[in-house]
């Protein structure tokens, strides 16, 4: 699919704006595996879910990722925008004692054994890692090809191999610094 | 997923977080026609009103037990703002929130008035901005002596004396309502009255400042510092833990005196925050740039 083709052009039917239709046509073939990209990140499937709207709304905010990397930048975006929220989450936690009245109910036992987790423990780590790290397992773990991953990481396709490579070493070096050989 | 031998036991981690659920295509397409982000949803003011929250619940002082039976109350005003490199988080005070936690959206300067009880400003310069306004929020903190000594003991500050007379004691603070609004370039302004700081009269404030700051792994020669700094000027006390990569200026908004905190992203950019008091008002201008922050808190003052 080729989003550049109609991305910011009226269309001279109904008056429609173009980027509406590239929009739309984007969404359509990627919304679900998206949303599944941050769903490994993001443990609420809801809020998950919501990330991924706002990445295509975020997409259509942005006339330089229209073209033919669209599918990419769609990628890139929605790994950055679960690990950025991961970490956001993690900052909250230092607050949620005080904020617990504001939730709408309390921690059940079953969610205080998801703190500690094996989830709980590989997002961790996939945050601990520098972003495009991380990036490239995610999408690596969602069964993308490497022609994918090289277009959502901006990579030559050659390298995406050595890539993946240095980040699974990264991952099991960072996981057993803080987990030891679990 | 191509997998070798060396790839197998990472892959095996990864797909222990391999979502267990359907994404809701209709709902998603719904929300994507609307145009409506998560943020527009509730979650912005939820991590506003968490920050606030972090933010009150550190401005804190023990009263004396006796003195807080008859009720006899200081109440401090809290305009300006304070950072300390340290987490205080670690500091065991059994902590709670009662609110009327009611969140409403408003569509009007007038409405957000309305609803906030006071005049908000709003910066139609920078977009025509899209509000909501919290309830009121109540903190009480109270002090379990036991946990607080054994803080103390892991953070080796065992010259600290915490007296039996400080079990169940509690501290209050009221804030709000708050308004928050959003503005163009994923920028955010925080408006509330000043914080009021509940304390009994005659209460330890320096003393359990100290305590507090020693069980945060403070040194002795440091805590007794910036205890009597707090004492003498208390402040919201915002803590930053020193192995985040924060930077905290003091930077000059209008006739005030400001703090900056630029928050850096993982690859580019940051999240800056310029916060500052008034005698009327807390505002706190939020976004991804050090010169939006400053633009909004400097237009903010001059209003």
């Amino acid at each position: 699919m080729n989003v550049a083709s109609v991305a910011g052009v009226k269309d001279s039917q109904g008056g429609v704006d173009a980027r509406d239709v590239g929009l739309d046509a984007l969404f359509a073939a990627h919304y679900e595996r998206v949303a599944r990209v941050v769903g490994r990140v993001i443990q609420d499937p809801a809020r998950a879910e919501e990330l991924a709207v706002e990445v295509f709304l975020k997409w259509r905010r942005t006339p330089n990722a229209h073209g033919d990397g669209a599918e990419g930048w769609i990628y890139r975006t929605a790994a950055r925008e679960a690990l950025d929220e991961w970490r956001r989450q993690g900052r909250r936690e230092r607050f949620e004692k005080v904020f617990a009245p504001f939730l709408p109910k309390p921690l059940n036992p079953e969610q205080i054994s998801l703190a500690n987790s094996e989830r709980r423990k590989v997002r961790t780590v996939l945050a601990a890692l520098d972003k495009r790290t991380a990036s490239a397992l995610l999408l690596w773990a969602e069964e993308m090809s490497y022609r994918e991953i090289a277009a959502a990481l901006e990579v030559n396709p050659t390298y995406v191999g050595s890539l993946l490579g240095r980040a699974q070493e990264a991952f099991r070096k960072e996981y057993r610094r803080r987990y030891g050989n679990q | 997923m191509e997998i070798n031998e060396r790839d197998v036991w990472v892959a095996e981690k990864l797909e222990a977080v391999r979502p267990e659920w359907q994404p809701d295509v209709g709902r998603a397409r719904a929300w994507l026609v609307r145009g409506d982000s998560a943020r527009g949803r509730g979650h912005g003011w939820a991590w506003a009103a968490a920050t606030a929250a972090c933010l009150v619940a550190m401005a804190i002082a023990l009263p004396d037990g006796r003195l807080m039976a008859q009720e006899l109350w200081y109440r401090f005003v809290l305009r300006s703002f304070a950072v300390v490199r340290l987490d205080l988080s670690r500091v065991p005070l059994e902590a709670s929130v009662s609110s009327n936690v009611v969140t409403r959206s408003v569509g009007s300067i007038e409405e957000a008035a309305q609803v906030a009880g006071f005049q908000p400003l709003w910066l139609t310069e920078y977009g025509p901005g899209k509000s909501v306004v919290t309830g009121p929020m109540q903190f009480t903190q109270v002090i379990r002596v036991a946990e607080l000594r054994e803080a103390l003991g892991k953070a080796g500050a065992t010259d600290v004396q915490v007296p039996d007379a400080w079990e169940g004691l509690q501290l209050r603070v009221d804030l709000g309502p708050m308004v928050i609004t959003e503005y163009r370039g994923d920028a955010q302004v925080i408006e509330s009255r000043p914080m009021a700081l509940h304390l009994p009269a005659g209460l330890p404030l320096e003393r359990f400042a100290e305590a507090v700051f020693r069980s945060a792994g403070v040194a002795a020669w440091q805590a007794s510092l910036m205890a009597s700094k707090f004492a003498r000027n208390p402040a919201w006390l915002l803590d930053v833990p020193e192995e985040e990569a924060v930077v905290v200026e003091e930077v000059a908004v209008g006739a005030a005196q400001g703090l900056l905190l630029e928050d850096p992203k993982e690859d580019k950019g940051a999240r800056v925050t310029v916060m500052f008091g008034t005698q009327e008002r807390v505002f706190a201008a939020i976004s991804d740039s050090r010169e939006l922050s400053l633009r909004l808190a400097r237009s903010l003052a001059a209003r």
